[in-house]
């Protein structure tokens, strides 16, 4: 298992040269050839300290489209690099499988694993059956701290009954790596949902509270340099891997030296 | 008619071996028998038509020798019995022309004032038709006497006779039909055999009013010298003078010899006939007369529909009057009589099936029994009586009356279909006259021609045929208004060339009943009602369909037939008519058909009614409903088989296959005419004119009843054909409703059970298969629908949706074999076999998710029906709707959903942790609900073993 129990600095220089393009605030929109994907994401608070870590929540969402086609791309794979000043630990929490979880109502969802939520979220897609018009599904997400195959992972389970009870749930693997955006959670949707859905939309709110006497599942403090109030820095970046098509966006977030 | 050939042959030796023993017969050749018509300068009449001056028969018979006792006088070999003289066709002798003897003064004596008369007779000298000269034994040689018209007796057209010697000698008239043709034959009977006749040689004047006879006429005839009359006032023509009318006329058919004919008997040998005949000869070749062009023929014909209005049921009148000027004239040539008429009725005019009902067939041997005295109905019977007729004649006071008679089909002259006999007769004249003739039928149209050949060369003025009329007439006028004509077509015995064509206005002026004329094409508006007997819900009951249309609509060919929903057959049991036995029927005869039907009797499901003709009455024929096998790619069918018999027609059969088209979704029952036979509309060119259909499902225990008291319909489309029969362009179709609903669901009990049982694993994430399980009871009303949900520990297992069978896939039943996710039976105590088949996926791009379809096929029958379950969710629970479900009695209906990697559903939680129940609604077609809550059964055996060897 891999443990994120180290701070990763953060580069303010590099920070500092990230394009101006970069959003300051709000979404990210991406567009290649007929699809177009809208990227966004928020940590809170946004006053840190320069050192040490408080805990905070990430909030990312990504809303697909398909600017022609009646019907998006299918998402096969998405991964969401989030920077290293930001840290995961899933010791934290009890950790859920996928097998406690799935299938089952929202209900024997929290149930079963209810110590281990992390966080909520939506979900929508469209489901395409064979010879079928397609149809929308969604509902609430929940996310679990979890294992799969091994490794760290945020088990988001959806549940939904229209137009049929059905629940699946997207294994957001987190690993860590090196660099700015060092950690990333990858979930492959093909193994999930199967070949009937088509995401066109997901956002995860994340960011559970500690228990008492452990540390939070998610904290982060804010890199800004020496002599500065405040950093403005890469937050986020998501890769949308349609098959064909693959789309990156990242997103540049602002924080407040606090204290 | 005399072969003239034959003739030729056996005549031009000038002599015809006497049949009779060498001892008794005619001389040799002429001498023996001759005749000859000859005009007043002696020379031979050869005019055809015309009026001899005398016609002379010349009889001589064989002698034996001389008399015991009376040396040079002769006597015959036999002595003569019975004679008779055969006339030519066409020969008349006109007896009404002449003044008659009475009984008494034909045998009282002749007193004569210039000689000792041998006469026997006293008859008045106008009614002296000719002379005779007699040779015999009596002694002072031949002697001649007259001939005189006598005072016929009962049963006789005339008579003629002379009293040689006291012994009278009587000649009565006969007409004989030979050949085809009517001859007039004078025969004497019972002749004195005291005369001793060894000769004869009679001359019948053509005019006997001729001042030129006066001096053979009564007394002034010198009997043994008549070349010597006695001449005291004798030639007083101012005394003497008699109506000057033609006594004789030769035919008028220049085509063939006169041949005369003679035959005798003898006292001695009555069984032994001697006979002759006799034609004159040219140079070898018979002598046929002359002149037949320069002979009048100027007939008029009338026809006349008694019921001038369409549609309908009517008689027939036809008038021929050929004209008699020139018969009575003697310088006038005699018109000549009618050959052959021919007479095309109007278009559109046929036989009417309404006549059928009684109608019977005169066979050949009662047409040869009707004689001059046979009494009504001794000969043709008189159910073949289908007109009358009348003859008006120069040569009797009284018209002749007679009848017009069926002729037994085929079983008549022509050895056609149909064939009509006119008898006519005069008992109280001994006149006879029996003409066939036939009728032929346009096999297309129907249209009628008539033909009456060898129409006798009698005279007749006026010749009246009417047919029957009234509702059984056998005629039907046209279906439309219209200046229709009957053409008339009449070819005389003089030459053929010189046929006469006519048109008979024919018209049609108002519709049936009177209405106003129908116009146009006509139309299509049939009539129908429908229903079972027994009206209560779901009980056994005869069904009928009664479809009508009136006479001006368009006819019949083809019909087809909705039945309600849920009006079903039991079949269990009942065999299927074979396909030899249905071919065989359509070859059998409609009367041995009836006798003896071609499907056997346990295949039979109901019988039918036609009614066919035109008018109030019409001919109904009944038949058999078969049940039959597969036909026009439809997997059941029945069969009508009726009998195709008008009277004594026999018109074979009429079958109609009809294929049976059950709905894949409703289980309704339709009769579709895209696979069906056509209804003959014209058989043997006599158009059936259905017009009433009756079809009644009377087997015992076969028709059902819907559950349902929806109000219904049976829905029959009919295609009519116009007046072009079997042109599509003028074919037309309706479709006629009748109400239907059936009663009493409202007591009919309604409690299915629903049995849910999952197999395989039990824990979450396990995909279990499923078999639900409904069973009706016997009695209750048929499911209409049925709501299943699951309870919610089950969820659809989309990522097992792999493939899906399309709507095209599944109408070709090609779905992948993919598609399929289970099996399905059903099991119908109407049905000998279950239903079964595989249980689709089937695209329903209406919805959001796909059908679930149990593709049920068998029942023994090939039978296809779909139950279709549309699948979403309440309550989160997983649901399948059937919406629709046939109205059909089933004992039992068996669901089975696979499980593991192709099952559908995956259980959300341990099913071994708590029980589990399902929810569901029935509502029966007669809106009985029920709500079940059934439970969830697994089997929790295996886990708790696996739990127990964990521990």
């Amino acid at each position: 298992m891999m443990t994120m129990k180290r701070w990763v600095p953060f580069l303010a220089l590099v920070v500092l040269a990230l394009p101006a393009c970069a959003a300051l605030a709000g979404a990210e929109v991406v567009q290649k050839g007929d699809v177009r994907v809208k990227f966004e994401g928020e940590l809170a608070p946004t006053a840190l300290p320069r050192t040490g870590q408080v805990p905070v929540r990430v909030s990312v969402g990504a809303k697909i489209t398909a600017l022609k086609a009646a019907d998006p791309p299918r998402l096969k794979r998405i991964s969401i690099a989030i920077n290293s000043a930001g840290k995961f630990d899933p010791t934290a929490l009890p950790s859920c499988t996928v097998r406690d979880i799935q299938p089952s109502t929202t209900q024997n969802a929290l149930k079963a694993c209810g110590s281990s939520l992390v966080g909520t979220g939506s979900f929508a897609a469209k489901v395409l059956l064979p010879q079928q018009a397609a149809f929308p599904a969604g509902g609430k997400l929940y996310a679990f701290n979890g294992i799969y195959e091994g490794r760290p992972a945020i088990l988001a389970h959806v549940y939904g009954t229209e137009p049929v009870p059905t629940s699946f749930t997207l294994p957001f693997v987190i690993t860590a790596g090196k660099g700015q955006l060092g950690t990333v959670l990858t979930a492959s949707l093909a193994e999930a949902t199967g070949k009937a859905g088509y995401i066109t939309e997901l956002s995860l709110d994340l960011g559970g509270s500690a228990n008492s006497g452990r540390s939070p599942y998610l904290s982060a403090g804010c890199p800004a340099p020496k002599g500065f109030g405040g950093a403005t820095f890469p937050f986020a970046k998501a890769t949308f891997d349609f098959g064909s098509t693959k789309l990156d966006s990242i997103i540049s977030r602002n924080c407040q030296v606090r204290g | 008619m005399f072969c003239l050939g034959l003739i030729a042959a056996v005549l031009s030796a000038g002599l015809l071996p006497p049949t009779a023993s060498a001892a008794f017969g005619l001389l040799p050749g002429s001498e023996g028998f001759s005749v000859a018509a000859r005009e007043e300068d002696g020379s031979m009449d050869h005019q055809a038509g015309s009026h001899p001056y005398a016609i002379t028969t010349t009889i001589n018979l064989n002698l034996a020798g001389e008399s015991p006792g009376e040396p040079g006088v002769p006597f015959s070999d036999g002595d003569l019995r019975e004679l008779r003289l055969d006339l030519p066709p066409g020969l008349i002798e006109n007896a009404s022309v002449v003044a008659q003897c009475s009984l008494a003064q034909f045998h009282t004596p002749r007193s004569s004032p210039y000689e000792s008369s041998a006469s026997g007779e006293s008859c008045p000298e106008e009614s002296q038709v000719g002379v005779v000269t007699v040779t015999s034994s009596h002694a002072g040689g031949p002697r001649t006497f007259g001939i005189f018209n006598l005072q016929p007796p009962p049963g006789a057209l005339s008579e003629v006779g002379f009293n040689p010697y006291g012994s009278p000698i009587v000649f009565i008239p006969e007409v004989r039909q030979a050949e085809g043709e009517y001859q007039l034959s004078q025969r004497a009977q019972s002749i004195p055999q005291q005369v001793d006749i060894s000769g004869l040689r009679i001359t019948l004047w053509g005019r006997p009013g001729a001042i030129s006879h006066n001096f053979e006429r009564g007394n002034c005839l010198n009997e043994t010298e008549p070349a010597a009359p006695w001449d005291n006032g004798c030639g007083n023509e101012t005394v003497r003078r008699f109506p000057r009318l033609a006594y004789l006329t030769l035919p008028s058919d220049c085509s063939d010899p006169l041949v005369y004919g003679v035959s005798l008997t003898s006292w001695q040998q009555p069984g032994t006939v001697a006979s002759r005949l006799f034609a004159r000869f040219d140079e070898g070749e018979p002598l046929t007369l002359e002149g037949c062009g320069s002979i009048g023929f100027s007939p008029t014909a009338q026809a006349s529909v008694v019921n001038p209005r369409a549609a309908s049921p009517s008689g027939f009148d036809f008038d021929l009057d050929v004209g008699s000027e020139g018969l009575l004239q003697p310088g006038a040539l005699n018109p000549t009589a009618v050959r052959q008429a021919v007479v095309a009725l109007p278009q559109g005019m046929t036989i009417n099936p309404s006549v059928g009902a009684g109608l019977l067939g005169c066979t050949p041997a009662q047409y040869a029994a009707e004689t001059v005295s046979s009494a009504p109905g001794a000969g043709c019977p008189n159910g073949s009586k289908i007109g009358e007729l009348t003859v008006k004649s120069p040569l009797v006071e009284k018209t002749l009356e007679g009848s017009v008679f069926l002729a037994a089909p085929f079983e008549n002259p022509f050895g056609t279909l149909i064939g009509l006999y006119l008898v006519a007769k005069s008992s109280e004249r001994g006149i006879l006259v029996k003409i066939p003739g036939k009728l032929d039928a346009d096999p297309g149209t129907g249209s009628l021609v008539a033909t009456f050949s060898g129409l006798p060369q009698l005279p007749y003025t006026d010749l009246q045929i009417k047919f029957r009329e009234g509702q059984r007439s056998p005629l039907a006028t046209p279906a439309t208004c219209s200046a229709y004509s009957t053409g008339i077509a009449l070819t005389p015995w003089s030459t053929a060339s010189a046929e006469v064509l006519s048109s008979s206005p024919t018209p049609i002026t108002a519709g049936p009943g009177g209405t106003p004329c129908p116009s146009g094409s006509p139309g299509f508006a049939p009539n129908a009602a429908a229903g079972s007997i027994n009206p209560e819900a779901g009980a056994y009951t005869p069904f009928y369909i009664h479809l009508t249309r009136t006479d001006t609509e368009q006819e019949i060919t083809s019909y087809s037939t909705a039945l309600p929903p849920g009006l079903l057959g039991d079949i269990v049991g009942i065999p299927y008519c074979s396909d030899a036995a249905i071919e065989a029927a359509r070859r059998t005869g409609g009367f041995e058909e009836q006798a003896h039907p071609s499907c056997p009797a346990d295949t039979e499901i109901g019988h039918t009614v036609s009614g066919y003709g035109v008018g109030p009455a019409l001919e109904y024929q009944p038949g058999g409903l078969y049940l039959a096998g597969p036909y026009h790619g439809s997997t059941l069918s029945i069969v009508a088989i009726d009998s195709a018999t008008v009277g004594p027609f026999d018109l074979g059969t009429i079958v109609v296959r009809s294929a049976i088209d059950v709905d894949p979704q409703t289980a309704q029952v339709t009769l579709d005419s895209t696979g069906s036979d056509q209804i003959p509309h014209i058989i043997d060119g006599i158009p059936i004119h259905l017009r009433d259909i009756r079809v009644y499902v009377s087997r015992q225990h076969f028709t059902v009843n819907p559950t349902s008291c929806e109000p219904f319909k049976v829905e029959s489309t009919l295609t009519g054909s116009g007046a072009g029969v079997g042109l599509p362009s003028l074919q037309s179709t309706a479709t006629v409703t009748s109400p239907y609903q059936a009663f009493g669901c409202a007591s009919l009990p309604f409690e299915p059970q629903l049995k849910l049982r999952l197999r395989g694993g039990t824990r979450r994430g396990d995909f279990p298969a499923l078999r639900a399980e409904v069973r009706p009871r016997a009695g209750d009303a048929n499911i209409g629908s049925a709501k299943v949900t699951l309870p919610s520990s089950e969820f659809l297992e989309q990522r097992h949706i792999k493939t899906i069978c399309t709507r095209p896939q599944f109408t070709a039943e090609k779905c992948p074999a993919a598609s399929v996710y289970g099996t399905a039976q059903a099991f119908s105590p109407l049905l000998a076999q279950p239903l079964e088949g595989p249980v689709y996926l089937r695209s329903a791009p209406e919805r959001q998710l796909p059908d679930l379809v149990a593709d049920l096929h068998g029942g023994g029958l090939g039978l296809r029906i779909e139950v279709v379950g549309h699948i979403d969710s309440v309550h989160g629970g997983l649901r399948g709707t059937f919406e629709t479900v046939p109205d059909a009695p089933v004992s039992r209906f068996v669901l089975n959903l696979k499980g593991g990697k192709q099952g559908l559903l995956v259980n959300s939680q341990n099913l071994c942790g708590a029980e589990q129940f399902g929810n569901a609604l029935f509502v029966g077609h007669n809106d009985a609900g029920i709500s079940l809550r059934p439970k969830l059964e697994v089997n929790c055996k295996k886990q708790k073993k696996v739990k127990k060897a964990s521990r």
